[in-house]
């Protein structure tokens, strides 16, 4: 195990089991624990002994309690342990119970269930009264936002999220889902910069471009036509991906994760980059009540695994199809300067349009403060991006006014910090999952 | 400077008639219809952010000076980021309090979740380990100033005239150090405009760094309209030994009492308080401080007594045992032993308070008696206070003691607190001896780490048990924060 105690804890579905689990990685609560090349296992002294094993590819784990959480403290526990003991987690044969389980895990899942093919016929009839709908709801936006231009955005940031959230559940009803969120996403744009007209203008013209494309569909390349009805909210099943998407295999570096808390359900943005293929990958993840993430993707590690992007004329969001190994790293596959990484994000940009944002990493750069208290990050050159957000303590600790290595999410206008390198070492700036 | 197509989008173009529909850029070619208002501002929005240029800065970033202490492990960083979340003030004190020892620096990633502290003690143990990174942080960050204001010289000037009554406070204190005639003359002008309570706690301030300079200020303090700033100025008077004040109660208790020999061998010391207090000694007295319970006489007597060095005593040739023998029979024999018990804790001495120790009354007597004790005695007091039978304040006893303990008194504490928590009791003494762990957590030597890291065992069925738990996990987590920091200096 070469993992830090922090990268391990980032595994813990909340806080509540990050402490938990902190205070069993002591030897005393474990027997039996060893590991292999593939696994770590021990039993656990509870209100009843619990079995508790970890595979080291992903961090997948199964534990004997009954604890609803997942991973639940004893799996977090093992792992703390193993990195901060390493001595009480010898290398040893694997017992029975361990075996069983992996064996289960490595076995392919039984074959897709042999659904009824859909009627093809009744399929089109849908997705053709959907389209419908869909045309009707981004009508009905065109006019109220060609309105609000009409009666000033002042007028409109004065009235608050209500004209937003409304617009957002006109566009759930007209099945356009994605562009409901990112109605939703908008109305914390006024007021919020001194640059907020520019900002919020430029984003409702990007939907209004959206809205001219979507009418225009068949006019556009295939790929684009999957990014416009991507942002309107059509969908792909993960199996839908698997068998169209294009698979890339190689090592990639995670270079950090934001998760967003909705009503019922968390979001996780996780952003790796390929050390071979140059390649960003986004890996969208979604957990609801107590449950963690399926993928444990900790900032700071390399991963090794086959990814299947979505179709796309600059393919960012893909899925894990197969995951080999995991190691630590403080190696970034990072842009040198910051011109370099804006000329990457222009060629995004001239590729899809309406991309929204994208995972970076830019080597020596070092942030500060401006007088005003706003942060900012300067790189060899001298060049400057703004940082997005308040709060920079971590980071301007870590840095004090030296170069690091920062990984962040660019939205084209600042950086939002995801961890920083300093001295060799990773840091996650952003809350565990 | 907002663009002319902006600023139309934002007034409104149905208000602004004249303002700009078209970017003035190429953009504009894109679209012919004149009411793709948005779509325009789509289009710019896409040119803009892809010919993004930054803006350029060549002025000097100030970087943080390389730390002069040593640096901590990952391995002591997770268990201080620990203890941080723990959010306990108790158990930060004691990580501050290793790191200074041990010559490390706080973790630069751990600094901005402890600078924000608004507790004073906290923070006076963290300046000094707060490091280079420390004060580059503060002097961006108002929220930390604080900080560099610990360090600042001719700080305590701003802060005695514009600070917090607690700054005013402090600023004196660091005054007094440097210079006590200057701060005194602060204090007296000063004094008069605040109100009751800021003048007790200003005269408080004296006590640490009191000398015969101060006897006129605090003579004056005796005049002072608040009986509770009298007090504190008549406890400070009664504290210089060459004062006219200790020199006038000495003055009232002398005619009051006289030594008489019956039959032979009974010796009687003989106490007859002054029955009326005139002016002068109203205001020595300060009876309208009596409290409950208390006669005015009685408490008068009390006052005067204690007042008086214990020197005057020796003039009958008693040892203090013999003396309290002698006033046993003695109808105010109370109010001398509290007079007594206040002189023996002010001058701090050993051989009376040793004596008076069995008859303190209150906990708050008991621990300034116990304060004038060497620390062997104290060790042995606290060692010989036997089970069972410990209802004093043990926890303020114990810490009395200089840190860290020596190792066999560490280890004898350590083993009774392991055995009574694995004892069934449910007396408060199992909760006054429960309350110790975190001190002797504090106080137990590195050699003794490994025993102490080893696990209790509680019993389950006492009604206590929350209370041990409780404890228990305080103590480990002191001694997990000094084993850590005690590893790193080793290697």
């Amino acid at each position: 195990m070469q993992w830090t105690t922090e990268q391990v804890l980032a595994a813990a579905p909340d806080a509540q089991v990050a402490s938990a689990g902190k205070k069993l990685a002591e030897g005393r609560h474990w027997r039996n624990a060893g590991q292999d090349a593939e696994a770590i296992w021990g039993e656990c002294q509870g209100s009843a002994l619990y079995q508790v094993r970890v595979a080291l590819a992903d961090l997948a784990s199964k534990c004997s309690c009954p604890s609803r959480k997942f991973p639940c403290k004893h799996a977090v526990g093992l792992l703390v342990l193993a990195v901060q003991s390493p001595s009480n987690v010898p290398e040893a044969a694997r017992p029975e119970w361990v075996a069983s389980w992996i064996e289960k895990r490595e076995k392919p899942k039984a074959a897709a269930k042999e659904e009824k093919a859909p009627d093809p016929q009744a399929q089109a009839k849908r997705a053709a009264q959907r389209h419908e709908r869909v045309l009707e709801g981004l009508s009905a936006l065109e006019l109220w936002m060609n309105d609000a231009v009409r009666n000033g955005l002042a007028d409109l940031e004065s009235r608050g999220t209500a004209p937003w959230e409304q617009q957002a559940s006109r566009l759930v009803d007209a099945q356009a889902p994605a562009l409901a969120t990112r109605m939703r996403a908008l109305a914390t744009l006024a007021g919020a910069t001194d640059d907020w007209t520019e900002r919020l203008l430029g984003a409702l013209g990007r939907v209004a471009l959206l809205i001219h494309a979507y009418r225009r569909l068949e006019q556009l390349d295939a790929k684009l036509q999957s990014d416009v009805r991507a942002a309107i909210g059509w969908t792909l099943t993960e199996d839908e991906v698997r068998a169209h998407g294009e698979r890339v295999a190689d090592e990639w570096v995670v270079l950090g994760s934001i998760v967003e808390d909705g009503d019922r359900v968390r979001t996780q943005r996780a952003w790796l980059a390929g050390t071979r293929s140059g390649r960003t990958a986004l890996v969208l993840q979604f957990a609801a009540g107590p449950a963690g993430f399926a993928h444990v993707l900790m900032t700071g590690t390399i991963v090794d695994a086959d990814l299947i992007f979505w179709p796309s004329a600059y393919p960012q969001r893909a899925l894990i199809a197969e995951r080999r190994s995991q190691r630590s790293t403080s190696a970034l596959a990072a842009h040198a300067t910051i011109a370099s990484m804006l000329d990457a994000a222009a060629s995004a940009l001239a590729a899809q349009p309406w991309l929204w944002r994208s995972g970076v990493a830019i080597d020596g750069v070092i942030p500060e403060l401006d007088a005003r208290g706003n942060a900012w990050v300067r790189d060899r050159e001298g060049d400057v991006l703004p940082l997005a957000g308040r709060d920079h303590w971590k980071l301007l600790a870590l840095t004090g006014g030296h170069a690091c290595g920062l990984t962040a999410e660019w939205d084209g206008f600042a950086l939002t910090p995801l961890a920083c390198v300093v001295d060799g070492v990773f840091h996650r700036l952003t809350e565990a999952a | 400077m907002t663009d002319a197509f902006v600023r139309a989008a934002l007034v409104g173009t149905a208000r602004d008639a004249n303002g700009a529909r078209a970017t003035g850029t190429a953009v504009d070619a894109l679209f012919r219809d004149d009411d793709a208002f948005l779509l325009r501002a789509g289009a710019r929005d896409v040119y803009i952010r892809a010919g993004l240029r930054p803006q350029r800065r060549s002025d000097a970033i100030e970087a943080a000076l390389p730390e002069t202490l040593r640096r901590p492990s990952p391995a002591l960083t997770d268990v201080l980021a620990e203890a941080i979340g723990a959010n306990n003030l108790e158990l930060l004190y004691v990580m501050a309090e290793a790191l200074d020892e041990a010559g490390l620096h706080l973790p630069h990633a751990l600094l901005p979740g402890i600078l924000g502290t608004r507790d004073r003690q906290l923070r006076s143990a963290l300046a000094p380990i707060a490091g280079e990174r420390g004060r580059w942080l503060a002097r961006r960050n108002p929220a930390w100033s604080w900080l560099l204001a610990s360090i600042a010289s001719g700080d305590a000037a701003t802060q005695w005239e514009e600070g917090s009554e607690q700054q005013a406070a402090d600023a004196l204190r660091a005054m007094r150090l440097a210079d006590p005639a200057a701060a005194r003359e602060q204090l007296e002008a000063r004094l008069p405009k605040e109100k009751a309570d800021t003048r007790a706690a200003m005269l408080m301030v004296l006590l640490p760094t009191l000398s015969p300079d101060d006897e006129p200020l605090l003579e004056r303090a005796l005049d002072d309209r608040s009986s509770a700033v009298k007090a504190i100025a008549a406890d400070l008077l009664a504290r210089l030994p060459g004062s006219a004040f200790v020199q006038r109660m000495q003055a009232r208790l002398e005619p009051a009492v006289r030594f008489e020999r019956k039959l032979l061998v009974q010796r009687v010391l003989v106490v007859e308080p002054p029955a009326e207090l005139d002016a002068a000694a109203t205001r020595d007295v300060i009876p309208s401080r009596t409290p409950q319970g208390t006669g005015t006489r009685a408490y008068a007597w009390a006052q005067i007594a204690g007042a008086v060095p214990l020197s005057f005593w020796s003039r009958f040739g008693l040892t203090p045992q013999q003396l309290l023998d002698a006033a046993a029979k003695s109808e105010w024999h109370e109010a001398l032993v509290s007079g007594w018990i206040l002189a023996a804790a002010r001058q701090r001495d050993a051989a009376w308070s040793r004596t008076l120790l069995p008859l303190a009354k209150t906990e708050e007597e008991l621990v300034a008696l116990a304060r004038a004790l060497p620390p062997a005695e104290l060790m042995q007091l606290l060692a010989s206070l036997g089970e069972g039978r410990y209802e004093v304040p043990l926890a303020a006893m114990l810490a009395l003691l200089p840190r860290p303990w020596p190792r066999a008194f560490a280890h004898g504490w350590l083993q009774r607190l392991r055995r009574a928590a694995a004892q069934r009791d449910d007396s408060s003494g199992s909760v006054l001896l429960a309350a110790t762990a975190e001190l002797t957590a504090r106080g137990i030597p590195a050699e003794l780490f490994a025993i102490a890291a080893e696990e209790w065992t509680l019993a389950q069925d006492s009604w206590s048990l929350h209370e041990w738990a409780h404890r228990h996990r305080r103590f480990q987590q002191i001694i997990r924060i000094r084993k850590a920091v005690a590893e790193e200096t080793r290697t």
